[in-house]
């Protein structure tokens, strides 16, 4: 049973009330926030992911709700609490949802030390996966979600995790957080993206979340085999070009953008080693969509 | 001058070389480390063998990989010492 199988209304009602348990990729989560706008983005956005029971086990309890006092009304505010613990500041009411999201990625990020953990976004094909590590701005999330918009097997925006014995990638798809103009690069491009509402003047600029595709949320048990490792950059005005990297270089790139390499110590100087030898590593620079998506099943077919 | 140096067991450290680059994981501080072609030949050639300094300098400036130019008894003795104080050397 998906939350899709509940009507709105019901989900809704469910998720202000004891919460609402539902199981993404590996791993369960538990929300309950009285904001029925959140409850109304998580039905829309995750409307293919399954229901878990309540009552078993939640590898996250979340939730979302006002703070006590006067931000409750005045300049609305909203916390997000991870097993009653509050780690953030509060945020503006109107980026609730946004920080549901961003309070994932720091869950996941900081407690799930059984993967070595990068930030990356992960896309497939036949079961091999690029891994495309990078800072904001750089284009990734834009890239990420053209190809998974254009067939591409989601494993995820921001997490990469690694097992750390087999090496396979375990998908985590989840809405892909698309910022300032790429949020209409991908609308205009894709008539059939679902989004999330628009949040405006967020640490990060402008937010919304892409819907990811339902056959990459109904995969989501099915792992990957790490083939490719592409550092995207987004160059306006510069021609498509894909060039061999260093793989020591890689390694030190990939191990500053892991958010638990130094907490794994020597298994996480392992894994890296072998996800290096596993893949090709690649800079890739790019500012048209069409030419990338077609220099990454170029890629995909050298395999 | 006549210092003997070596590398020092593994477990003290992970090395890991891809062709002339390489990467080195110091177990105690928990750091990492990229290595130059020098460096990583250096390390290969000291985890088989002990070297002095003047020997370990002819026997890279033998290396295909590394430009010979480069490698003076200063260049070599400069990272012997950087590699000795990360703790991946000892020296007789």
């Amino acid at each position: 049973m998906n939350i899709g199988s509940l009507s709105e209304k019901e989900f809704i009602s469910a998720i202000q009330q004891e919460g609402v348990a539902f199981r993404v990729a590996g791993f369960v989560v538990k929300l309950q926030t009285p904001f029925a706008d959140v409850g109304k983005c998580i039905y829309l956005l995750y409307f293919d992911f399954p229901l878990a029971d309540l009552n078993s086990f939640i590898d996250f309890h979340m939730e979302i709700v006002p703070p006590k006092g006067v931000r409750r009304w005045y300049c609305p505010q909203v916390e997000f609490y991870f097993d009653g613990f509050r780690p953030f500041k509060p945020l503006p009411r109107d980026q609730a949802y946004a920080m549901f999201e961003w309070s994932f990625n720091w869950c996941v990020a900081n407690h799930m030390h059984n993967y070595f953990i990068v930030h990356a976004a992960v896309v497939d094909k036949d079961d091999k996966c690029i891994i495309m590590p990078a800072p904001p701005g750089s284009g990734k999330s834009t890239l990420c979600a053209s190809l998974v918009m254009s067939g591409w097997r989601l494993l995820s925006d921001e997490l990469a995790l690694l097992d750390l014995q087999s090496e396979h990638v375990y998908p985590i798809p989840r809405p892909i957080n698309l910022k300032n103009n790429s949020i209409d690069i991908i609308r205009n491009r894709f008539s059939n993206a679902v989004f999330g509402p628009i949040i405006k003047d967020t640490a990060k600029g402008t937010v919304s979340h892409l819907k990811p595709p339902e056959g990459s949320v109904l995969s989501a048990s099915r792992v990957s085999k790490p083939t490719w490792i592409i550092f995207p950059k987004y160059l306006a005005g510069s021609e498509t070009s894909l060039l061999k990297r260093s793989k020591a270089q890689t390694f030190m790139e990939v191990a500053k953008n892991a958010f638990n390499y130094t907490v794994l110590g020597r298994d996480g100087f392992q894994t890296l080693v072998k996800l290096i030898d596993a893949c090709d590593c690649y800079d890739f620079c790019y500012s048209n969509i069409d030419d990338a998506l077609e220099e990454f099943d170029k890629l995909r077919e050298s395999k | 001058m006549t210092e003997t140096w070596s590398a020092r067991p593994s477990e003290f450290y992970e090395f890991k070389s891809w062709g002339s680059d390489g990467v080195i994981f110091l177990c105690d501080s928990g750091d990492t480390h990229l290595l130059n072609p020098m460096g990583v030949q250096a390390l290969e050639l000291l985890q088989s063998s002990s070297f002095q300094l003047i020997d370990l300098v002819r026997e890279l400036s033998l290396s295909p990989a590394l430009d010979a130019e480069s490698i003076t008894p200063n260049s070599v003795l400069g990272l012997l010492t950087e590699l000795y104080y990360l703790g991946i050397l000892s020296k007789k």
